[in-house]
């Protein structure tokens, strides 16, 4: 749904293995080696970036004002022209607030994406990674009571105008707003706002990596790979879910530079484009001005190409240490979709392009080297990364810890 | 080997995964603040919401509506705003009556009663201080030498000799003589008073001279006696005129038959018999020849006589019901007889059937080439003198017959009966005060009133004319309210009749009459004179059977209930005819609130729910509105409505 949707994208793309990360490298596995890559990606989720990229909570389409035309949505045609010439006569008008709705919702995340891969030739490696979501967010929704509203109901019951019987009718209903939000949304099929848990399979990714050109120093390689829709997609019927897939096949490409530097550093540069395959699914029709009450509607749709690319300063030491600090750029263009009223296309488009600027630091240890020379008995990687936005537009604002542990047999 | 190494890697590879879960905390939602509204309720508002014990029976008369399919919130607003117009004017209207005129009009009531209750206090302080010693030294000495200082002044201003003086005040003296003889026949003298009465104030010094009034039948009586022995005793019989009769031997003889009859006739009346009897004057006088044994039988001789005698009435003339009135010829010693009877004409006391050589004579001695300012003079003590003296018809009301008494300005200051007023003719004793000196007796009253009640009466006149001035400028004010009430009446709205509005609009009034817990309530629709009526118990809200069944043609209302909390009368009233109920077809008129649009059809056999809220505005402005619902069987509802009634 809605308030969640850019969350798989972000957990999606750190949980691959051939997917872009600032740490890339032409590296291949001997033919005939396996690995196993143990990734673990956490993070949390309580705010995202507007397109300016400020940073705005996760809840903001929850905390919206309840003005006197949305609380007059459910009643009677008469009632609400009753209640609207009240409004007139006592210098209110329709879309004055009553109230607000206030709203906290926070995310966790976590991902664990064992990344297996196999040196298919000297040259070229294959790799499936199948990541394994555990997901949950909280919500808190409250009410803030506003002037105009207490207003509204004073006036009400002014002993002139003598309605204090409906002044007590509508206070006590909107004293009861959350309730009746809730009840509002299981009356149109949505789910309350409440806790909410899941664990699952996310989209698998396929990939093929060669290494195509070495010279001296230099070495080029190529990747390419799809992703599966296996993991599940937003429920329109619940308004703080995580979808762990986004619900299409994906199909990436990635080019990557090393530059081996003196003294064990080594320079990586990479760029990836990601098509994302149209398919379609079942959506709300939301509109600007109404989220709730609306029905389910079917629709075609062709999320945006994704384009990221990085650099990064590696080291690597002889007796294992390693570390590195670098920088990527991620780019998606704004998604499309066809077959719903232009209201609801609108809505479902708005804020789907996004973009971001992260830096990334690693240290770990391997005993690559160590092995290579018969100096240590088990080939393995264990590094920590930490990812920090350092900008973004409608992206979750979110710092990432990544954990990875390489395993070669 | 080569597995176990992989074993360990991967629990290593596990556990290192896991730590990610560790490194980032896990974050919870916060908890939000749900605010809430401030709910009013019928206390807040000062509504007479809750009607138990309010002991109220109060009429409201409005209108009620139901509303078109397609009304819109423009004709609601304005109806609703036109509605709330006119209550917000009756209020203001009612406000300003009970704020500003009401107030006005008690507060010039209570000045007035104010000043009433101070002029009486002015009025029972002079009236104690009249009657009080004080207040008779002050008037006598005011009158007692009046005469005396008049013939004084005219000596001065030579207007007149002192031979004339002389003669002018012996002429007096039978003045005063003829005065006492008119008071001692007339009706004052059976009256009680607390003081010995005086004929005429301005005599007491001549009476004195005479002996008269010396006795202790002539005392002081705080609780009032009658003076008649007095009078007679010592009075009447000390005048020179009876002194004159014993020294001349009066013989019956000279006495003629029909003034013997006449005295006779004083007799019979019992004016004489009570002091003739009396053994005092008997001892004084049962010998002389005047009132010996021959007057107590019928036989003496009188004192009064008539020159025709044939149109003298009787005395007292109890046929017309007037005091006598003394005649030429009363007093039968040459020497007083003319004088006597000149200065009773001189004060118009005499008998209109006299001729002109009875004409009045006056007191003062005409003197040869006196000055006409001189005659003028004289004369003017003269009119002052008989204004003063004069006795003319007043009013007594006398065992609740009111009867004529001649009474006089000297009578009202001196001569005042126990236990009865007299009404006076206030402006001829007025005019008596036109003479410089008897204006002061005049303003006897006046010095006796109290000053600081008289500055009193000043101020809360002043204060009075202040307060009428400001109700003609509270008057002058309510006068836009007046018109702005003429605009606000239902009539005035055009969105009443204006299209697709209201289907029917028609009167309504209802009357809640409250007594201790209980209610009655009757309802009227239309203008068909119909009425339901129910009663509600306060306490639980259930309807119960009146105690007073219904007049004839009135109904039963189907459901009546009561919610204490929300103050909520609902009333249900079945539709079966609608013609009896007022709710039959009435066409809609051009301008007119009052049409019925829908068919009879359309209302036989539904409910009409009223619920109603009452409340008020000023303290003495109340209202009521509600709901209007129509509900078919089973209670689906078919059309709503609203209604707004007053007790204005």
């Amino acid at each position: 749904m809605a308030i969640m949707k850019y969350i798989a994208t972000i957990g999606l793309g750190l949980a691959l293995a051939p997917a872009a990360s600032a740490f890339e490298s032409t590296k291949v596995l001997p033919e005939g080696v396996r690995n196993v890559d143990l990734r673990s990606v956490n993070t949390n989720l309580d705010s995202k970036t507007d397109g300016s990229g400020k940073p705005q909570p996760l809840a903001q389409p929850l905390m919206k004002d309840l003005t006197f035309e949305k609380m007059l949505s459910s009643e009677t045609e008469l009632k609400q022209n009753l209640v609207r010439a009240f409004l007139h006569n006592n210098d209110f008008t329709g879309d004055m607030a009553v109230g607000s709705f206030t709203a906290d919702l926070k995310g966790n995340l976590a991902v664990v994406a064992p990344v297996i891969g196999y040196g298919l030739t000297p040259d070229v490696t294959i790799a499936v990674a199948v990541p394994y979501y555990r997901a949950n967010t909280s919500v808190k929704v409250g009410f803030k009571a506003s002037a105009t509203g207490q207003a509204f109901l004073d006036a009400l019951a002014r002993p002139e105008n003598n309605n204090t019987a409906g002044a007590r009718e509508a206070g006590l209903k909107l004293n009861d707003a959350v309730g009746r939000l809730n009840a509002k949304l299981r009356d149109h099929g949505f789910h309350e706002l409440n806790e909410w848990e899941a664990t699952g399979l996310g989209d698998i990714t396929i990939a093929a990596k060669a290494r195509v050109f070495e010279a001296g120093p230099v070495a080029l390689a190529t990747t390419g790979g799809v992703v599966a829709p296996t993991g599940r997609t937003d429920d329109p019927d619940i308004l703080t879910d995580i979808a762990f897939g986004d619900g299409q096949w994906d199909i990436f490409g990635q080019l990557a530079a090393d530059q081996e530097l003196p003294f064990g550093f080594g320079l990586n540069q990479y760029a990836k484009y990601t098509a994302q395959l149209p398919s379609d699914k079942t959506v709300r029709a939301a509109t600007k001005d109404e989220s709730i009450e609306v029905g389910k509607t079917r629709t075609r749709f062709k999320l945006g190409d994704k384009v990221d690319g990085g650099a990064s300063l590696q080291y690597a030491a002889l007796l294992g240490p390693v570390a590195g600090v670098g920088a990527t750029y991620f780019r998606k263009v704004g998604d499309v979709y066809r077959g719903v009223d232009p209201d609801v296309k609108a809505k479902l488009e708005d804020e789907t392009d996004q973009e971001a600027v992260n830096t990334e630091f690693k240290v770990g240890y391997s005993t690559l080297a160590l092995y290579q020379a018969k100096r240590f008995a088990i080939p393995f990687e264990i590094s920590a990364t930490y990812l920090k936005q350092v900008a973004s537009r409608h992206m979750p604002v979110t710092d990432i810890a990544q954990f990875d542990l390489n395993l070669f047999f | 080997m080569q597995n176990k190494k992989l074993f360990i890697a991967l629990v290593l590879g596990l556990g290192a995964a896991g730590c990610g879960g560790r490194i980032i905390k896990k974050l919870e939602a916060k908890e939000q603040e749900k605010g809430q509204f401030n709910l009013p309720s019928s206390g807040d508002t000062g509504a007479p919401l809750d009607l138990v014990g309010t002991n109220e029976s109060v009429t409201y008369g409005g209108k009620f509506l139901l509303w078109a399919d397609g009304v819109t919130p423009e004709q609601i607003a304005a109806i609703a705003e036109g509605s709330l117009n006119a209550r917000r004017v009756k209020d203001e209207y009612t406000r300003y009556i009970k704020d500003q005129l009401e107030p006005a009009e008690v507060a010039i009531l209570a000045k007035k009663s104010d000043i009433e209750s101070n002029d009486a206090a002015i009025v029972a302080s002079v009236n104690a201080k009249q009657d009080t010693p004080e207040a008779y030294a002050l008037k006598e000495e005011l009158t007692s030498k009046w005469f005396e200082g008049s013939l004084q002044r005219l000596r001065e201003a030579e207007y007149l000799s002192e031979a004339g003086a002389a003669e002018a005040s012996e002429r007096f003296k039978g003045f005063c003589e003829a005065k006492l003889y008119q008071f001692a026949v007339s009706r004052l003298v059976r009256f009680s008073y607390t003081q010995r009465p005086r004929p005429l104030q301005m005599c007491e010094a001549y009476y004195a001279e005479r002996g008269m009034f010396t006795g202790s039948s002539c005392a002081p009586n705080a609780y009032g006696a009658n003076y008649f022995k007095c009078v007679w005793g010592e009075g009447v019989f000390k005048t020179q005129t009876f002194a004159a009769l014993e020294a001349d031997g009066g013989t019956p003889a000279n006495i003629g038959k029909k003034r013997a009859a006449l005295y006779r006739n004083w007799l019979e009346n019992g004016l004489l018999e009570t002091v003739l009897k009396d053994d005092e004057i008997k001892g004084q006088f049962s010998y002389s020849k005047l009132f010996g044994d021959a007057v107590l039988s019928g036989k003496a001789t009188g004192l009064i006589g008539f020159t025709t005698p044939q149109n003298a009435p009787k005395y007292p003339d109890i046929k017309n019901n007037r005091d006598v009135v003394i005649r030429k010829d009363v007093v039968a010693t040459p020497a007083w007889k003319a004088m006597a009877i000149d200065q009773l004409r001189l004060i118009g006391e005499w008998d209109s059937t006299l001729g002109a050589g009875d004409a009045p004579f006056p007191l003062f001695v005409k003197e040869n080439g006196e000055a006409s300012e001189a005659v003028s003079a004289r004369e003017g003590i003269v009119s002052a003198l008989r204004l003063y003296a004069e006795r003319r018809d007043a009013k007594v009301a006398i065992n609740g017959q009111e009867v004529v008494v001649g009474y006089s300005y000297n009578d009202d200051l001196f001569n005042k009966p126990v236990g009865l007023s007299i009404s006076v003719d206030a402006k001829n004793l007025e005019a008596a005060g036109k003479d410089p000196e008897l204006k002061k007796l005049a303003d006897v009253r006046k010095l006796l009133e109290p000053a600081d009640l008289v500055d009193l009466r000043a101020v809360l006149a002043a204060e009075l004319s202040g307060l009428e001035t400001a109700l003609e400028t509270v008057k002058r004010d309510s006068v836009p309210l007046d018109k702005k009430l003429e605009t606000v009446n239902l009539s005035s709205i055009a969105s009443v009749t204006s299209p697709g509005a209201v289907v029917l609009s028609r009167g309504l009034s209802l009357k809640i009459a409250t007594s201790g817990e209980t209610a009655a309530v009757t309802l009227g629709l239309g203008s068909s004179g119909h009425k339901s009526r129910g009663c509600v118990d306060l306490g639980d809200g259930g309807a119960f059977a009146c105690a007073e069944p219904n007049v004839e043609g009135e109904r039963s209302l189907s459901l009546l209930s009561y919610e204490r909390a929300a103050g909520k009368l609902l009333l249900h009233l079945a539709i079966d005819d609608v013609d009896a109920l007022g709710l039959g077809s009435v066409p809609r008129i051009s301008g007119s609130p009052d049409f019925n649009d829908l068919q009879p059809d359309q209302l036989v056999g539904r409910t009409l729910e009223i619920e109603v809220y009452a409340n008020r505005l000023s303290p003495s402005y109340q209202f009521i509105t509600g709901n209007v619902r129509l509900k078919a069987p089973g209670g689906v509802l078919e059309r709503e409505g609203s209604f707004s009634a007053d007790n204005f």
